[in-house]
């Protein structure tokens, strides 16, 4: 075991839990007696080391980084090819990135691994389809709106996590049903004139 | 065409992340989860229409500290629905149908809130962070996930001996983290010795008022004081009790009295319900009642009184300095 960092602390009266007490099914904090548990992994006792800042190109005939041509390439981008330096070549999944593959992808929501946020159109396109149908008149203008919602995000990236497009097919099916209402009402309207 | 705009094409290089939900849950507009994908863990904040992530990759997870902590709002909540539970009794009793089915409704949510009350706090510290993983809010269900999560872990990251935790890290070897570290407080005790003191007095008071042949307004009167005393000193204690180094007997014991207080409330309340209800008839035996609930009363008071003082005199500091380790001279 190299160097131990900082101590664990009670999240409640912020004394210090003995390393005793690590790794424990339970423990009573000294401080406030409180019952708990405290479970630490080996990455607390190693420090993350400093990252390279990359070798400088010597001769002429080797191959720079595309961003520091002052550098010396360490791998190329296997998205676009590029030359790295140390400094630049980002590890993911795997793979050698550039900051800009990685900035470009996370950008467009196609890292799924690299979102923090992500809007869920479907719940938006239901809400849409059901609140205004409360007050019905406005169902007039939002069941169009509801349509395009479903229409426009049925492809979008949604929640990273598990989901179903069973919302978009409700929220669909609400709004033709508003719009086929809308439609009867009116052409009723008019025939019975 | 520009090389970077095949990333257009990393949907097919990304393919969707297979995430397993972890036990615990909060919030009911606002929800936060946990998953265990392949590497990471991810913390969930999903709002009706959108989600924010936080990703902790197994290998930078240096611990998980779960603390249990002291809610006071779920046994209010729990002691409402008592009160409310026993309101729609009685209004079924008295056929009062609809407003007993709205109050049970009613009775339902105000279960479900007090079901739904944290009782730990539970973080995860990394090289960088320190959050709040607010999914995991009740403690079992804590230890339950991270006894899901401690092996993918650990695969990660190996695997730490228990010998070397067992036998405590050198002192010199741990960076202090700056926290707002605190004293804790000593507390002689005085006041939990005045609240154990009023309730025993309170039950000898009760076994008086038993005794005798005919109500006594006086004894009547000095025993309600009593009761009431006895509370504002055990609130006092309560109070004066946090973050002290009284011992955990003293403050189970106090928590113990309150709690019977509170027993005391609700039977009293469900009592006088039913006595309403069967005085109406005229069956009812109205002596008879309140000396079974003085009796019940005084056994309480008394146990809890008497176990208190006893507790508090174990508990006493020691007067006399322990004799001198240095060897008397001339030996």
């Amino acid at each position: 075991m190299e160097v131990a960092l900082d101590p664990l602390v009670c999240f409640r009266c912020r004394k210090p839990i003995p390393a005793e007490d690590w790794n424990r099914d339970h423990a009573f904090c000294a401080g406030c007696h409180a019952p708990l548990t405290a479970t630490v992994f080996p990455a607390l006792f190693t420090t993350p080391g400093a990252p390279s800042s990359g070798a400088v190109v010597v001769d002429d005939g080797e191959a720079s980084c595309f961003y520091h041509p002052q550098k010396r390439a360490a791998a190329p981008c296997d998205q676009c090819g590029r030359f790295l330096c140390a400094l630049c070549q980002i590890e993911f999944q795997g793979q050698n990135w550039c900051p800009r593959c990685m900035e470009s992808g996370a950008a467009k929501g196609r890292l799924a691994h690299l979102d923090k946020q992500r809007a869920l159109y479907d719940n938006i396109a239901l809400a849409t389809a059901i609140l205004p149908a409360l007050l019905v008149f406005p169902t007039i203008l939002s069941a169009p709106v509801t349509l395009y919602l479903v229409i426009r995000y049925w492809s979008a990236p949604s929640s990273i996590l598990p989901r179903s497009k069973v919302r978009f097919m409700v929220a669909a099916f609400l709004a033709i049903v508003e719009i086929a209402a809308w439609i009867w009402l009116i052409v009723y309207q008019i025939y019975r004139r | 065409m520009d090389l970077v705009d095949r990333v257009s094409n990393l949907s097919t290089m990304t393919p969707r992340i297979p995430y397993r939900r972890l036990p615990g849950r909060s919030g009911l507009v606002f929800r936060d989860s946990l998953w265990m994908g392949p590497d990471h863990l991810l913390k969930v904040r999903s709002t009706p229409f959108a989600q924010t992530y936080r990703r902790y990759h197994f290998t930078d997870i240096q611990a998980i500290v779960v603390t249990e902590i002291e809610n006071f709002l779920a046994p209010i909540g729990y002691s409402a629905a008592a009160f409310l539970g026993l309101t729609v009794f009685a209004l079924f009793y008295i056929q009062m149908t609809f407003w007993a089915i709205f109050i049970s409704l009613f009775t339902l949510a105000v279960l479900w809130w007090s079901i739904e009350q944290p009782n730990c706090d539970t973080y995860l510290l990394t090289f960088v962070s320190q959050d709040k993983l607010p999914s995991l809010r009740k403690y079992r269900t804590a230890l339950k996930t991270i006894a899901a999560v401690k092996n993918e872990i650990e695969s990660a990251q190996g695997h730490i001996a228990s010998e070397a935790l067992q036998s405590g890290l050198p002192a010199a070897q741990i960076r202090k983290r700056d926290s707002t570290d605190f004293d804790i407080r000593h507390v002689t005790g005085a006041l939990h010795v005045a609240a154990f003191g009023l309730l025993f007095v309170r039950a000898l008071a009760g076994l008086a008022l038993l005794n005798m042949r005919s109500n006594s307004v006086f004894w009547s009167t000095a025993a309600s004081l009593l009761g009431f005393g006895a509370l504002v000193f055990l609130l006092l204690a309560a109070i004066r009790q946090y973050r002290s180094d009284i011992a955990p007997a003293v403050r189970a014991l106090l928590f113990a009295a309150l709690a019977w207080f509170l027993g005391c409330a609700i039977g009293g309340f469900g009592w006088g319900l039913y006595l309403a209800i069967e005085m109406r008839t005229g069956r009812y035996n109205l002596a008879a009642s309140l000396r079974t609930y003085a009796i019940v009363q005084f056994v309480g008071y008394g146990i809890i009184g008497i176990a208190g003082l006893l507790t508090m005199w174990y508990q006493r500091p020691l007067k006399q300095a322990p004799p001198s380790l240095e060897p008397e001279a001339g030996l």
